[in-house]
């Protein structure tokens, strides 16, 4: 396969059980795509079917030259003969084996000799620094180095196509303050072949050349990091983003929001028929007292959440609409807020964007 | 701890009774003088020999013919898989000795299949691969159980894993699938070889009491109680028993779990 020119396209179309897959996927050689979506959104499935470890029921999934998947033409090439690596989300390391078997294993079944084999897998350990590690079995490894002989082990045959299937795990969740635990290192060794991720929300995100948001086994927008953060289609994405997001029917400059008659919001930008709006949290202001004269978007409300990150607090607040502000942590102290306080919202009209839905 | 109740107590010390009584008569009524004698007599070293061997073979076949037949039992789902299970697992509850008289009609001389192969001069009955034959009928369930339990939970993602890594079904098979369910099927193949030794309705009924050539260990023991010298029985019985011990206590509670 000849790197450089590899390009992934994909329409896949799968029935699994009742749920339904139908999402369309371009990814060109060194560029790296991260699926994002909500649990059980069908990006696990996505991957499998890339795989080769889930028949398509309808679609193609074309990488560089090579048809891999057309159920209308009888196109299917089994999952050993893709040339795809696959990190899966648990690792899926072999118990009975050690690390630099693991990793010898692709080069082994496709017919290398043993010798050879694990002189190149030695090389892969070396590379993600577990060289001392050889001959562990993944029972003895931690969770960090298990995922580093994952992608060595997916790595050592050079795929043309690298799968990443990374959740969002519950051990590392708990660690909220510490951000999201780093790649590993040899990413930066990937550069050249084309990769379709499902990483952890924005982290890797961050790193990926292009983000395709699934919701439901549907693709509901697709684009670089700075558009889905300033544009985001979704409730889903706008909570990746961390933002506000408000939909409803303009007129003018008034949007009257959807499910909520009641909700009204004032803009500076006049708009006609259904819209997306976004509030930044920190364009959100709270107080004890309604604002005299100031902003015309003003609500009572009552505060449902309160959480820390550093010296910014994020206050979820709920009333006509729930709003999300963002504030200093002296503020919420000088505001005397907590769980049930009774609070102002308010929002200046030019702070809000609004875009058509 | 809590004592339970006194009746389900007593019930439940009488149950253990019945089993440790009948073993404790074997040690007590052991000729513990005579004993090493009795053992190293000619007919009871080819009898002991012959069980090794032909409950090594027994083993062996079911191994053989069981393991593939358990992997597709897991794997697959095709018409008539609940009556192929019931089929291979009724050895298991089915006299040994009604199991003997099915061989004889179904493999015997004028057996069903015996017939043909007897005219291609295949013996199967009255001889050592009968009673081989009689062992494996009998024993193989047991593996087969074990076996299809450890393909069933075996994970079956380590085996897309090493497909997506360039393995074929073949090689998934051999480095992944099988390792795996090897201590399982290593104590399937114990507790079918404990079966296959102990041995007795099926292998008289099908291969007959011939020494050396069908007069296995249990068969022996038989014929050597109703004889003069008693004492023999007891001393091979005492064989079996710590054979039938030694792979209970090997195995622990595995292929219960297995189970």
């Amino acid at each position: 396969m000849a790197e450089g020119a590899v390009k992934l396209h994909a329409v896949v179309r799968a029935d699994v059980g009742g749920f339904s897959l139908d999402v369309e996927l371009t990814a060109s050689a060194g560029r790296t795509v991260a699926v994002l979506g909500p649990n059980g959104a069908g990006k696990t499935t996505l991957l499998r079917a890339l795989a080769g470890l889930l028949p398509l029921s309808a679609g193609r999934v074309v990488l560089g030259e090579t048809v891999l998947d057309d159920p209308a033409a009888g196109v299917f090439v089994p999952p050993e003969q893709r040339p795809i690596g696959v990190v899966f989300q648990d690792y899926l390391l072999f118990p009975h084996l050690s690390a630099i078997e693991n990793v010898a294993f692709g080069l082994r079944s496709r017919g290398m000799g043993r010798n050879q084999a694990h002189a190149r897998a030695g090389e892969w350990l070396e590379r993600v620094g577990l060289s001392q590690s050889a001959s562990s079995r993944p029972a003895e490894l931690s969770g960090g180095q298990a995922q580093r002989v994952a992608l060595a082990r997916a790595l050592v045959s050079d795929p043309a196509l690298l799968l990443l299937d990374e959740a969002a795990g519950g051990a590392r969740r708990r660690h909220p303050g510490r951000g999201p635990p780093r790649p590993p290192p040899p990413l930066g060794l990937l550069r050249r072949r084309a990769r379709v991720g499902d990483p952890r929300p924005l982290e890797a995100a961050a790193l990926a050349d292009g983000l395709v948001v699934v919701e439901d086994g549907r693709v509901v927008q697709t684009g670089p990091l700075e558009e889905l953060t300033a544009r985001p289609r979704s409730v889903y994405v706008a909570g990746l983003a961390g933002t506000n997001l408000l939909r409803g029917q303009a007129t003018g400059s008034e949007i009257v929001l959807a499910g909520n008659p009641g909700g009204r919001v004032t803009t500076a930008s006049p708009a006609t028929g259904e819209v997306l709006a976004v509030v930044p949290p920190q364009a959100v202001a709270l107080s004890r007292q309604r604002h005299e004269g100031s902003p015309r978007n003003v609500w009572a409300g009552r505060v449902d959440g309160i959480e820390r990150i550093g010296d910014r607090a994020r206050v979820r607040v709920v009333g006509p609409l729930t709003l999300v502000a963002e504030v200093t942590v002296a503020s919420v102290h000088d505001l005397g807020l907590g769980e049930d306080s009774e609070v102002w919202m308010s929002v200046k009209a030019t702070e809000i964007s609004v875009y058509p839905a | 701890m809590r004592r339970p109740p006194i009746v389900p107590l007593v019930v439940a010390g009488l149950a253990t009774a019945l089993f440790a009584v009948p073993l404790l008569g074997l040690v007590w009524k052991a000729p513990w003088s005579v004993g090493w004698d009795e053992l190293t007599s000619a007919p009871a070293v080819d009898a002991l020999r012959l069980s090794l061997l032909t409950s090594l073979c027994a083993t062996a076949l079911a191994l053989m013919l069981g393991v593939p037949l358990a992997w597709v039992q897991a794997r697959f789902r095709y018409p008539g898989r609940r009556l192929v299970r019931a089929l291979t697992t009724l050895p298991l509850v089915l006299p040994p000795v009604v199991g003997g008289t099915a061989l004889l009609y179904g493999l015997g001389r004028r057996g069903l299949v015996g017939g043909p192969l007897d005219r291609i001069g295949i013996h199967l009955p009255f001889s050592t691969s009968g009673a081989v034959l009689a062992e494996t009928f009998v024993a193989m369930p047991f593996l087969v159980l074990t076996a299809e339990a450890a393909f069933a939970s075996a994970n079956r993602r380590l085996e897309e894993a090493a497909r997506t890594l360039g393995a074929g079904q073949w090689t998934v098979f051999r480095r992944v699938t099988l390792p795996l369910v090897r201590p399982s099927l290593l104590a399937g193949a114990m507790l079918c070889w404990a079966r296959a030794l102990g041995e007795f309705g099926a292998t008289i009924t099908f291969a007959g009491n011939l020494r050396g050539s069908t007069q296995t260990l249990p068969l022996f023991v038989y014929v050597t109680l109703e004889g003069p010298h008693p004492e023999a029985a007891v001393i091979l019985s005492l064989v079996l028993l710590v054979v039938s011990l030694g792979v209970l206590v090997g195995m622990r509670d595995r292929w219960l779990r297995a189970l």
